[in-house]
């Protein structure tokens, strides 16, 4: 299974879309620290977890672009003729679209190790803040639960027909910053929910997330996971009826 | 091995019959041709044993089990080259036979790609990004990842496609011995390869088995079927006739024909495979059977 592993995410990592789409990320994502995230979010500090997490979910949107454009290549005419080779083999298809989404997850992983250095550089550069632990259990909250529904889903809609992944695309755009707990990438939320807490000591509210918004993490994790199983039982259909 | 086809009928969901009534059994060793003209479901018929199809009706048995029950068993006993097919541009021959392998599941994969490699005449293009192949390098690349592993069943479906001739006898003589201890099924148009390496045949023809038997017992069912007769330019052929060939020669048109009843003017000669096929197609006792059905 390494081997496959390894394979599919060289086929990600050096493809076309990958190492472009890497730099717009990163360019976008300082676009965002520079004009945005500087000002902080709610009356908070720029360095603050709500200007942080508001941070990486203005970022996600391009991001799971990019997730579901390596996704696509998957459902392309070009990788069809390739399954009439790799169908004819001994790996089930929910392992092959098991592997494939760990290796656009490690894609992802390397689009948001440079998104958040770039954050870190920013802070440790402008407001000497270093105090990062604080970062990590929201970012896996904003980032891990995003991830797992668009890749299932866009592999679920990618099994039914190539072009609908491009319609997820413009989905990822319309669900992002929705003032809501149902807002996927979280942006909107983090920058409405601070303004109904108290302030502390500190003038600032404490960071802590609703039930509701952690409720609904829960949920796309669910839909994106069973996304992922649908899109192998549909695959798995459509290669018997080709 | 054993793979035993059952009366299997295969209608597309379009309601397109695809296949009807077809039966076959193959035991290793066994290196069939499988002969048919375009159209004639011989790709359908090779979907059906990878499993990569679901007949309407029938069955399929690998070694007497259900097929559907059997199926990962049946792939990793498999070596499987499509008519067409695509490879992983960005990959390098040895790559995309290392993925494949892995996919394949093979142990000593270093040894099996060598193996290959050295089978196909590609070693020297293994470090080869294989957008950069010609068509039939390409082509050498699809039958060295159905050979990888050293598969007990091996199902062909046009391999020798974009081959030059002299790699074209390389390979199906690669493939006889390679029929040693295997099932080996080859479908082809060129008769040629099937006469030189198969040692059983079958002929379908819209969805149906035409013949099943040695490439000699097909011969004999065109011996006083076909022959030989001197025409002129703009002649037309005769009624019922096939005409297998035409040569040009001094004293007018030198045609064979193949035909159920030979014209008085026409002299008999000894049929070939070749002659012997298009007899199936167009004038065997299976052919009428099948069509008054």
């Amino acid at each position: 299974m390494n081997k496959i592993f390894y394979y599919e995410l060289k086929r990600m990592l050096l493809g076309k879309v990958f190492p472009g789409m890497l730099l717009v990320n990163a360019l976008y994502a300082w676009f965002i620290l520079s004009s945005e995230t500087i000002q902080g979010v709610s009356c908070t500090a720029p360095f603050s977890a709500w200007s942080y997490c508001s941070y990486l979910g203005r970022t996600l949107p391009l991001a799971m672009i990019t997730v579901l454009l390596l996704l696509a290549n998957f459902y392309s005419r070009q990788q069809r003729r390739v399954e009439v080779l790799t169908d004819a083999t001994p790996i089930p298809v929910f392992r092959q679209i098991e592997i494939r989404t760990l290796a656009a997850g490690v894609c992802f992983l390397v689009i948001y190790l440079v998104v958040i250095a770039l954050a870190l550089f920013f802070y440790a550069c402008f407001f000497r803040f270093y105090d990062f632990a604080a970062f990590v259990l929201p970012s896996a909250v904003i980032l891990l639960p995003c991830f797992v529904f668009f890749a299932g889903v866009g592999q679920l809609l990618g099994s039914l027909h190539q072009s609908l992944i491009y319609g997820l695309m413009l989905l990822a755009f319309a669900l992002n910053g929705i003032p809501n707990v149902f807002d996927v990438s979280g942006a909107g939320y983090f920058s409405e929910y601070p303004l109904t807490l108290p302030v502390g000591a500190d003038m600032e509210p404490a960071f802590t997330l609703s039930a509701g918004f952690l409720a609904v993490r829960l949920l796309y994790l669910a839909l994106g996971t069973a996304g992922v199983y649908l899109a192998a039982v549909l695959s798995a259909r459509k290669s018997q009826n080709a | 091995m054993k793979i035993d086809v059952k009366h299997i009928t295969m209608i597309y969901p379009s309601g397109k019959k695809a296949l009807q009534d077809v039966s076959v059994s193959a035991e290793s060793p066994s290196f069939i041709g499988i002969l048919g003209p375009n159209g004639a479901r011989k790709t359908t018929l090779m979907k059906l044993l990878i499993a990569g199809l679901l007949p309407t009706r029938g069955e399929i048995l690998l070694n007497d089990k259900p097929l559907l029950t059997q199926e990962i068993c049946l792939k990793s006993q498999l070596g499987y080259l499509p008519q067409s097919f695509g490879l992983y541009e960005e990959l390098t021959v040895w790559q995309f036979l290392d993925y494949m392998a892995a996919l394949k599941n093979i142990k000593d994969a270093r040894a099996a790609i060598h193996e290959v490699l050295e089978r196909t005449n590609m070693t020297a293009h293994r470090k080869a990004r294989i957008r950069s192949l010609s068509g039939g390098q390409r082509q050498r690349v699809g039958i060295a990842q159905a050979l990888l592993g050293s598969p007990r069943l091996i199902i062909l479906d046009e391999p020798t496609v974009g081959l030059d001739p002299e790699e074209r006898v390389k390979f199906r003589n690669i493939f006889s011995e390679m029929a040693q201890d295997k099932i080996i099924l080859l479908s082809t148009h060129i008769v040629e390869d099937v006469q030189a390496v198969c040692s059983r045949v079958l002929v379908i023809h819209d969805g149906r088995v035409l013949f099943d038997g040695t490439p000699a017992s097909l011969i004999a069912q065109a011996d006083h079927h076909v022959g030989t007769y001197l025409a002129k330019l703009g002649d037309a052929a005769p009624d019922g006739c096939q005409i297998v060939s035409k040569v040009h020669a001094a004293d007018g048109i030198r045609c064979r024909i193949v035909a159920k009843q030979l014209p008085d003017f026409v002299r008999p000669t000894d049929p070939t495979l070749e002659d012997a096929y298009l007899y199936c197609i167009h004038h065997s006792p299976a052919r009428k059977e099948s069509e008054a059905l």
